[in-house]
């Protein structure tokens, strides 16, 4: 039994270990002594390949799976002691197509998952109505569920996974396989889910939904934990191992003997009337650019590593 | 109660109109007194009674599985796992929408045996509805331990194929238990269904009062079962999964 009790009302996992057992091999580790929290008003995303272990620990936060050591507590409660109390203050969506019943409409389908959550009479029907406008699927509300499209499927589940105005949400890929509009409209709902104080944790494999949504983004590797900063300290990390890239032009021509007196530099190669450089540092090489060439400079373009240059090497080609 | 009555609902929203059910709790039957009388039994209730169960086993082992698979299927098992309540309530209010599916088999069997042979007599009118009730829930309580297996072996659906089958054999629906031989009609005994076309056909109360203890014993059974597979399930790494 773990003697770690949590200061917060979020997420804290310590320590999480599940194994799974094989009848032919030796058992499999999908999460590994993976430690992190999710405090309230936080949204953290877990990034990692398939197989990395999100969803194992998506699954064992809101009591679908047991852990096999460690501890996981979602608002105050333990998911090993006290699963109904978890499932009480946790909403999750697993998302996708299944989940809903595909012959009921959107409200029975609400209606039916807020009974299973002791909601009833007009206090139900009000949830039911309420969610379905905030999901911007009032209109859609008798539609039958086999009849909407993905994206509506997905508000539908976060609909569903807000029925008991839970303080904590897990969302399993909220807006994987859907067009860019619906994401960005599942993105801004989402923000303001955390925005309202809840914690939520979201998996998922998009980085540019990771990057614009999350606090802090936790990289998975064979279930180990492999990085876990901020979206821009991520970038930096990467940066300092990748290097920054630097497009310069300039309106004469500039011999390649000139550039290697400036700071970091790793590799230069000509393009059009410019260099393309790659630096370890932007600012110095950037300032020691501007300071050098001056006014003989026609176009700039500093691009340090994206999520996804960070993401790839922390986690390689595994 | 609630969680019960909101899943026998949604059953019924989503299975009341399948062709399956209407073909088999509304064509089978009619089909089965036919052949039955052309054998050479009697147009009396005990034909109703025998019929109807055969019907009735046939309808609930299909609604059944479909009700289950159309669960795991859709993921929803999942979902409702995830909530404060019990899914083991969800899957008994969607076995009391396949029962309330299954009555329907009584009043269509008693229906054409009387158009087609002339009225059939009802002695004990009481003793013969609640009769075909513990007969229907008796038929469906029994697919208790089936709704468990479909549960926990998620690619095995194919092994519930035979049980409708054996249960038919044993139940003395189309050949009175007196004709079978004395080790079957042993078996008989712990078959509710077995009890209720007794009672139906003999107008006895005690003998349904047996039937209806059958029937708890199969019921806990089965309660136990579910408890036990839904809390495994977690320990699986497929659990819930599609």
């Amino acid at each position: 039994m773990s003697e770690f009790s949590p200061d917060h009302d979020g997420i804290s996992v310590r320590r999480l270990v599940r194994e799974f057992r094989s009848r032919t091999g030796p058992p499999s580790t999908a999460v590994d002594d993976l430690s992190f929290d999710v405090r309230p008003g936080e949204l953290v995303t877990l990034l990692g390949h398939n197989g990395a272990g999100k969803t194992t620990t998506a699954r064992v936060l809101v009591t679908l799976l047991e852990p096999t050591s460690g501890s996981a507590w979602v608002a105050g409660a333990d998911v090993r002691t006290r699963a109904r109390e978890v499932r009480r203050r946790c909403g999750f969506s697993f998302g996708g197509d299944t989940g809903l019943y595909p012959r009921l409409s959107a409200e029975e389908n609400l209606r039916f998952f807020a009974t299973l959550h002791r909601l009833g009479g007009a206090a139900m029907r009000r949830r039911c109505a309420t969610l379905l406008d905030q999901v911007g699927l009032a209109d859609r509300a008798g539609d039958r569920v086999e009849s909407l499209s993905h994206g509506l499927r997905q508000r539908l589940h976060i609909a569903r996974s807000l029925l008991h105005d839970p303080p904590v949400l897990v969302l399993d890929e909220p807006s994987s396989g859907i067009d860019p509009v619906a994401a960005r409209d599942i993105r801004a709902m989402l923000r303001s889910l955390a925005a309202d104080g809840r914690a939520v944790l979201l998996t998922t494999h998009d980085l540019v939904e990771a990057e614009q949504l999350s606090h802090r983004v936790l990289v998975l590797r064979k279930g180990r934990l492999v990085a876990e900063a901020t979206p821009s300290r991520l970038r930096q990390l990467a940066a300092n191992s990748l290097g920054t890239r630097i497009e310069v032009e300039f309106d004469a021509r500039v011999e390649a003997e000139i550039l290697r007196d400036c700071p970091g530099l790793k590799v230069h190669e000509p393009i059009g009337s410019g260099w393309s450089i790659l630096v370890s540092d932007g600012a110095p090489a950037t300032s020691w650019l501007l300071t050098t060439f001056g006014s003989s400079i026609v176009h700039l373009n500093v691009s340090p590593p994206s999520l996804e240059d960070a993401y790839v090497e922390l986690v390689g080609s595994v | 109660m609630a969680i019960v009555w909101a899943s026998i609902r949604t059953h019924l929203r989503q299975q009341g109109l399948s062709p399956v059910a209407w073909l088999l709790s509304g064509l089978f039957p009619i089909a089965l007194a036919y052949v039955a009388r052309q054998l050479g039994r009697e147009a009396d209730l005990r034909l109703v009674a025998g019929v109807s169960a055969a019907a009735m086993i046939d309808t609930a082992a299909a609604l059944v599985v479909l009700t289950v698979l159309s669960e795991r299927q859709w993921g929803t098992l999942r979902t409702v796992a995830g909530t404060t309540r019990r899914p083991e309530l969800v899957l008994v209010g969607r076995l009391c929408g396949v029962l309330i599916q299954t009555l329907t088999v009584v009043p269509v069997t008693y229906a054409f045996v009387s158009v087609a042979w002339g009225l059939v007599p009802v002695p004990a009118p009481a003793v013969a509805v609640a009769g075909a009730l513990v007969l229907a829930a008796g038929v469906v309580i029994v697919m208790m331990p089936l709704v468990a297996v479909l549960v926990r072996f998620r690619y095995h659906p194919g092994m519930t194929n035979g049980i409708p089958a054996v249960i038919l054999a044993f139940t003395g629906a189309l050949v009175p238990l007196a004709q079978l031989p004395s080790l079957m009609r042993a078996c008989a005994t712990v078959l509710p269904s077995a009890w209720a076309i007794e009672a139906v056909g003999s107008g006895q109360w005690r003998t349904l009062g047996y039937g209806v203890a059958v029937m708890a014993g199969w019921a806990l059974l089965g309660g136990v079962l579910l408890v036990l597979v839904f809390r495994r399930l977690r320990l699986r790494p497929d659990a819930f999964e599609v």
